[in-house]
Order: C-alpha cells, then sequence, then structure tokens
C-alpha cells in the first residue's frame, strides 16, 4: 500500500436530512461539540460535500460510512 | 387541542408526549415501514426495489461497482438494524399520553424518521408543503417530527416550524 494514501470521508448534501439533524449526527457520531458540528452542516448545504475525516485504513473510512448511512446521512469513502 | 410536544430533560434525552392521532398515524406509518423492509414495497422481497434503495442506502463511493460490492456487503445489516430500531419504537409506543426517550431511543426515531423518508417520499415530493397533498403532507409530518426529536436531544427547542433550525 503507497505510504501517502489515505481514505477519507467526504458527507454530500441530500434533500432529507435538515441542519439540525445533521448537527445532531456529527455531534453524536463523531463527537463534534455543537458548534462545529452545525458549522459542518452548514458547509454541506453551502458546498454541497464536506471532507469529515481522513483515515490510513479503507476500512476504518467505511465503519464511519456505513454508521452514517444508519443514520441516513449520505457519505462516502473517497480514495486522496 | 395540543399538538406534540418534544422538551429536552438534559443528557440527550427527550420528553415527548403526542396528540393520540398523531400516535395513531405514527403507527401505521411504522407498521407500513416494517412490512417494506422484511418483504419490499412491491412484496417481492427486501429491498428489491432499487430506485429506493437507492435513497435509504446511496452509494458509498464515487465509482459504481465499488459501491455494488459495499452495499451487497453491508445492505442487509443496514436494513436489519432498522427493522430492529423500528420495532423497538412501535414496541414501546405507548396508547395514550407521554414518555421518555433515551439517548439511543433518540437515535432509533431519529433514524426510522429518516429512512420513512427516503422509502416512502419520492424526490420530488421532499419539500412539498402539506397543502399540496397527502404524501407531501406525510413528508413534512415526517420531517418536523425528526428535526424536534434532533433538536429536543441537543437541549434546544423549536419555536416554529417549517424551519430547519434548533432555536434555543
Amino acid at each position: 500500500m503507497d505510504a501517502t494514501q489515505s481514505w477519507a470521508v467526504v458527507l454530500k448534501n441530500d434533500d432529507i436530512n435538515t441542519f439540525a439533524g445533521v448537527t445532531y449526527v456529527l455531534n453524536r457520531v463523531l463527537a463534534l461539540p455543537p458548534g462545529g458540528a452545525y458549522q459542518a452542516a452548514d458547509d454541506v448545504h453551502r458546498k454541497g460535500s464536506v471532507e469529515l475525516a481522513a483515515y490510513r485504513s479503507e476500512a476504518e473510512a467505511q465503519a464511519l460510512v456505513l454508521e452514517l448511512q444508519a443514520y441516513g446521512l449520505n457519505a462516502i469513502v473517497r480514495e486522496v | 387541542m395540543h399538538g406534540p410536544e418534544y422538551v429536552s430533560l438534559g443528557d440527550g434525552r427527550a420528553a415527548v408526549n403526542l396528540p393520540a392521532d398523531q400516535l395513531d398515524q405514527l403507527r401505521a406509518l411504522l407498521a407500513r415501514f416494517i412490512t417494506a423492509l422484511e418483504n419490499g414495497m412491491d412484496g417481492r422481497g427486501p429491498l428489491s426495489w432499487s430506485p429506493r434503495k437507492d435513497r435509504m442506502f446511496p452509494p458509498a463511493y464515487d465509482d459504481r461497482r465499488r459501491s455494488k460490492v459495499f452495499r451487497e456487503r453491508n445492505s442487509n445489516d443496514l436494513r436489519r438494524g432498522l427493522l430492529l430500531a423500528a420495532r423497538r419504537m412501535q414496541q414501546d409506543l405507548p396508547d395514550r399520553g407521554g414518555f421518555t426517550l433515551e439517548p439511543g431511543d433518540v437515535a432509533n426515531w431519529f433514524k426510522v424518521f429518516g429512512h420513512m423518508q427516503s422509502l416512502f417520499i419520492s424526490r420530488s415530493m421532499g419539500r412539498l408543503p402539506p397543502e399540496r397533498g397527502s404524501r407531501g403532507g406525510a413528508a413534512m409530518w415526517l420531517m418536523y417530527h425528526q428535526n424536534v426529536v434532533a433538536c429536543a436531544a441537543m437541549d434546544h427547542v423549536v419555536h416554529e416550524f417549517p424551519g430547519e433550525k434548533c432555536v434555543s
């Protein structure tokens, strides 16, 4: 495996979840403080997507995507 | 006549009081959701309806092939998790009166309200106001409840709706 390779978890905007909903999930799943979680929700709304985290392991990124999908968020794994 | 109430109790808990007609509506939606997860919208088996499945479990990669592999490996677990959450909600709903949601219950409610929107509401209906018809009304109803349960879990109250943000 390439030593510089990493796997990002990217949250994409959707037509279901509200600001409050995204803030709640990011606070609960990633333990982001409410202000930081709200900022990320706002970034997703304005930019269409935001990178939430990066991992050396694809499996770790997949695990987070699964958890976010369970909450109904539209998250993907992206090789960076 | 009183509307639904979601009041923060702190520590991620919420006190909920739903009018009888809304409890009945929630029971009906839960029954339909559980049936769909168990048997599919068309009765041909769980998650046999691909457009809805795409909305419930969206692609996990930009690459279509990788997404397909990921979904084949994980969608049954996601479906089973949602089934457990929905059944728990169904079992815990009181006939009448208020009740308390623990943080894990709040998470279950949030997940089920969100996935019910994905499953039952087509993309074009997602943001229609209630007066546009019963399906638009259901979308708004589900979105409202999902939003206020999230706000209550974060120690906020919502003073007005429509609106997507929690207000203290």
